[in-house]
């Protein structure tokens, strides 16, 4: 792009902040109160059973939520891999991307896949993600509120949640905030990772008169895997860092 | 660009009105349709929050959005100081033209970076980019742009447009999208929504993969923190964003919220509004073109911020309207919509809203075009109030139609035999005797032509002006008792003492 462009360009938002500028002075503001924005909570943060409120909320827009102890995981997540492979080509293997932002999750990951009919795609190939079956991810939190998980760009490849036709996700019990107003009140990955994705259900529409199909361009299955924390020394460790 | 979004102007709306209430079909699917998702809307904030709680919400929402315009200029300048340094390049548009060439001069720098020319576009929902006419722009430039929603990929097939903010095709049937996939995809027959969706999502993952560019719009900016919120369920951003090396927003300036913190309500409350769902599907959240390291998403992110009219309102007495959202919340609860369908307004954005949006809109220069050029969209509305009703950021939109009436009435762009009407009516008023001798010839009159079955009296067939509503429906006969005389009957009744003593 050379200087010409550049100055053109500049010069097009300093002639629109000027005309917005003198649009804002043309008008008085309006004289209505400050505000009270906690209105829009509806989950409250003490709420002591989050993960059931999460699990609820999160299968009634469709997404699928199987609850596991720690030490269950590598099996659970086995169990809807091979789920998954038989409700397919039978003897069909699921070709699987893992983007997981902790290190040593996503080693477990890895190792469990071993004993899925699946393989593994190699999670830095933009073009090779359209050919996955699944894509593996944790979450950087969920919210029990809505049932959405937060899924950001930090350390995990971007879209592996959504191109895939199955999103298996990861949740932590400790990981359940309250309501989506609790996101916003701390300072969180939407705004500083090139991307974050906030997923309330399976990929939707209506268009076609109104009837509802699941898997339009996202995934038409969204499995989740809701981990009970270890110990309740954890829970609240993290309820001390939120 | 299309004429039924972008018509011969000045505009009339009675053809296409009157077309609208002659389709038996568009009558079925606009009008189930519409009054579904308005109860749904009701059921779920009821549910949700509680009429009270929705009522404060709502209120809230309004007087957030209100606060963001009041200080747009502070804010605008905050969001181009911190998009920039997510490495985003930010460009403004004074009108439709200019944003439109803004996308051709990127395109045209395509071949130098990425060597290869630019051909093929990937573009997400956005009621900007219909307003600007981008696609037109884009293709007449010979880099086809393909809608990805799946509604809008359907109209585009189809050489149609959108009728409904949120869900374009509401006009159409499933054997129209049937038709449409066979002749333009070469897909096998069939009507099944399913395997429709099934076959466009095939498509469009080749799409996806290999465009070169892709195009979206966003539903907020927040100034604190330079990002662009984007609302979708079928998620086709997220897809439009993620492969192709450019990606271009098209915003306009009135989506500016003041940060995150502000955020949540307006989330909740415009995925209830437009479809009843707790949040959409997915809230993408973007800064920026792609960091040092990571393997996909877009290497130039251009954020083009889009006025085409909105500083013109901004600096009226009509600030308020920029407040909308676009949730179409208005367009289910309208009758008005109901009957006539998106078409008969003319415009990218239909319903209520539209009716005083797209007057507002294109007013031009001496701000003066407007009105003159959709005089009919004011009166496109029996005033009834479910619009301000069903917004989820309480725009008197009833309040604006009146003073678009008012315009047209000074301005003179009224018709005559209204004008006549009103002078008429004006002298009679003015003299009781004549009023009400008036009143009693034409009670005279209407009873002569109607019919009467002994309790209901009405006319099929009424002469002059009253013949266009009889032509779809009956019109009721004032009683034989005036009200003057029924008003003296029930004092009197009201002032006697009751016959038996209250229980």
């Amino acid at each position: 792009m050379n200087d010409a462009t550049i100055r053109a360009r500049d010069a097009g938002v300093a002639a629109l902040l000027e005309r917005v500028r003198r649009a804002v002075a043309a008008q008085p503001a309006s004289a209505m109160n400050a505000v009270d924005l906690s209105i829009a909570r509806r989950t409250s943060a003490s709420n002591s059973d989050l993960a059931t409120i999460f699990a609820t909320r999160a299968s009634s827009v469709g997404m699928r939520v199987t609850r596991c102890a720690s030490d269950a995981l590598h099996t659970t997540v086995a169990a809807i891999m091979r789920a998954h492979a038989d409700t397919s080509t039978p003897n069909q293997t699921l070709r699987t991307v893992v983007a997981i932002r902790d290190a040593s999750l996503a080693q477990r990951m890895r190792d469990c896949l071993s004993s899925c009919p699946a393989t593994l795609a190699r999670d830095d190939d933009a073009d090779g993600l359209f050919d996955c079956d699944v894509g593996i991810t944790d979450v950087d939190c969920a919210i029990a509120d809505s049932g959405s998980l937060v899924i950001s760009t930090i350390g995990r490849m971007r879209n592996a949640w959504i191109t895939p036709p199955i999103h298996l996700a990861i949740v932590f019990e400790s990981q359940i905030l309250a309501d989506l107003v609790d996101l916003f009140e701390i300072r969180n990955e939407c705004t500083t990772a090139a991307s974050t994705t906030i997923i309330t259900g399976p990929s939707k529409t209506a268009d076609i008169e109104g009837v509802l199909v699941t898997g339009v361009h996202g995934p038409a299955y969204v499995e989740i895997v809701l981990v009970a924390d270890e110990s309740k020394h954890v829970a609240d460790a993290h309820a001390l860092i939120r | 660009m299309n004429e039924l979004i972008a018509p011969t102007l000045p505009y009339d709306m009675m053809p296409r009105a009157r077309a609208a209430i002659a389709d038996v079909h568009l009558q079925q699917f606009v009008g189930r349709a519409t009054h579904l998702k308005d109860e749904q809307r009701k059921s779920v904030f009821g549910a949700d929050f509680g009429h009270d709680d929705y009522e404060l919400l709502r209120s809230v929402a309004a007087t957030t959005k209100q606060q963001a315009l009041d200080q747009l200029d502070v804010l605008l300048e905050q969001f181009i100081e911190r998009a920039q340094a997510h490495g985003s390049i930010v460009h403004a548009a004074v009108d439709a033209a200019q944003a439109c060439a803004i996308a051709l001069s990127i395109a045209a720098q395509h071949e130098a970076k990425y060597a290869v020319k630019a051909t093929r576009c990937v573009k997400s929902k956005s009621m900007l980019t219909e307003e600007i006419g981008l696609v037109d722009a884009l293709t007449r430039a010979g880099i086809e742009t393909v809608e990805t929603d799946l509604g809008e990929f359907i109209l585009q097939i189809d050489n149609d447009a959108p009728s409904h903010i949120v869900t374009p095709m509401i006009h159409k049937d499933r054997a129209a999208a049937a038709r449409s996939f066979v002749r333009v995809l070469g897909s096998r027959y069939t009507e099944d929504p399913e395997e429709l969706t099934a076959i466009a999502r095939a498509h469009m993952r080749g799409l996806y993969r290999h465009a070169h560019i892709g195009v979206s719009g966003a539903n907020f900016l927040l100034a604190e923190e330079g990002t662009a919120v984007i609302c979708t369920n079928e998620g086709n951003f997220d897809l439009s964003v993620g492969g192709p090396p450019v990606h271009i927003m098209f915003v306009g300036i009135e989506k500016l919220l003041r940060g995150a913190r502000d955020l949540a309500p307006f989330l909740k409350l415009l995925a209830r509004s437009g479809t009843g769902q707790p949040l959409t599907v997915y809230t993408s959240f973007v800064n920026g073109p792609r960091r040092a390291g990571e393997s996909n998403g877009p290497k130039e992110l251009h954020i083009v911020l889009v006025d085409a009219g909105r500083t013109g309102i901004l600096g009226s007495s009509k600030r308020e309207l920029l407040r909308c959202i676009r949730c179409g919340a208005c367009l289910n609860a309208c009758p008005v919509y109901r009957k006539v369908g998106g078409h008969s307004y003319g415009s990218v954005y239909s319903g209520p809203i539209g009716a005083v949006l797209t007057p507002e809109l294109n007013r031009g220069a001496a701000r003066a075009e407007g009105l003159a050029n959709y005089p009919d969209l004011p009166r496109a509305s029996s005033l009834c109030g479910a619009c301000l009703e069903a917004c989820p950021v309480k725009i008197d939109i009833p309040k604006f139609l009146l003073h678009a009436r008012a315009e047209l009435r000074t301005r003179t762009l009224s018709p005559a035999s209204e004008s006549r009407a009103l002078r008429l009516w004006r002298w009679l008023a003015q003299r009781p005797m004549l009023f009400r001798l008036a009143i009693r010839a034409s009670r005279l009159h209407a009873r002569m032509l109607g019919q009467n079955d002994g309790r209901h009296a009405w006319i099929s067939n009424a002469p002059g002006p009253a013949a266009g509503w009889t032509q779809s429906r009956d019109l009721g006969i004032a009683s034989a008792q005036p009200f003057r005389a029924w008003f003296v009957q029930h004092a009197a009744e009201r002032d006697a003492p009751p016959k038996e003593a209250a229980r």
